[in-house]
């Protein structure tokens, strides 16, 4: 991979991954009101599933490259960002997961099983959070 | 109504478990490999294989709730937010103390 399309992804990784977390906000607040999602909640829901979908995506996608060339200077320098790194990456899958499966939930489930969809997503938007607060630790640190 | 109510707990517990999957390889593989720095170069990604048996462990599992009978499945669903906070809650503890 070249350093200006590894530049590129990793930038898209970061950028769309806060914007999912911010959109995602959305249908919690919603559903944690116990308000029915309604036509804009449930774009705001379909939304969300895709903007957290491509950061994980593109993180498969650089994941190699950080691996060989990345890791082993990162873990000579500071094995602190290199264990953060790694907690980033376990929590990333657990906020895909329960999030997609939230947005399952809420985009298919009759209204009265739409209640099921709030654990997922605020599962996945809490798992998310962590997430983003230890990229940007990362990032300010590598 | 019976219809919507297997979806609905297959797709959660297809997440849920999936994610439970995840942490309780991480914390195996955790007790049994080497220290960090020490291995240089690995053929296969151990990130990649952990995320594709994790969903292949949630998918068992909602394949395996559609099987549940109706009663036990609503109060599975009742309970979700029980399950789904300890799956997340320890997900986050886990996956931070052990990375």
């Amino acid at each position: 991979m070249s350093p200006q399309l590894f530049a590129l992804l990793e930038r898209l990784h970061g950028h769309t991954a806060v914007l999912g977390l911010a959109v995602l906000l959305h249908p919690v607040i919603t559903l944690a009101r116990g308000r029915d999602l309604g036509k804009g909640g449930r774009w705001s829901a379909g939304l969300a599933a895709v903007l957290i979908a491509l950061p994980s995506v593109a993180g498969w996608l650089l994941y190699p490259h950080y691996r060989g060339q990345i890791k082993p200077t990162l873990i000579a320098e500071n094995v602190t960002v290199a264990l953060a790194f790694e907690s980033k990456e376990h929590l990333a899958f657990a906020c895909l997961c329960l999030s997609l499966s939230g947005v399952a939930v809420a985009l298919a489930a009759p209204q009265h099983a739409r209640r099921v969809a709030l654990p997922l997503l605020a599962g996945g938007w809490v798992c998310g959070l962590v997430t983003g607060g230890l990229g940007i630790f990362v990032a300010s640190l590598s | 109504m019976k219809a919507s109510e297997t979806w609905v707990a297959a797709l959660a517990l297809l997440g849920c478990g999936a994610t439970a999957s995840y942490v309780l390889q991480r914390l195996i593989d955790a007790g049994s490999e080497p220290p960090i720095g020490t291995v240089l170069a690995q053929e296969h990604i151990p990130y990649y294989w952990r995320m594709a048996v994790a969903v292949l462990h949630g998918l068992v599992l909602a394949a395996l709730s559609v099987g549940l009978p109706q009663r036990l499945r609503l109060r599975l669903l009742h309970l979700a937010p029980i399950w789904v906070g300890a799956v997340c809650g320890c997900t986050v503890v886990a996956m931070l103390a052990v990375p």
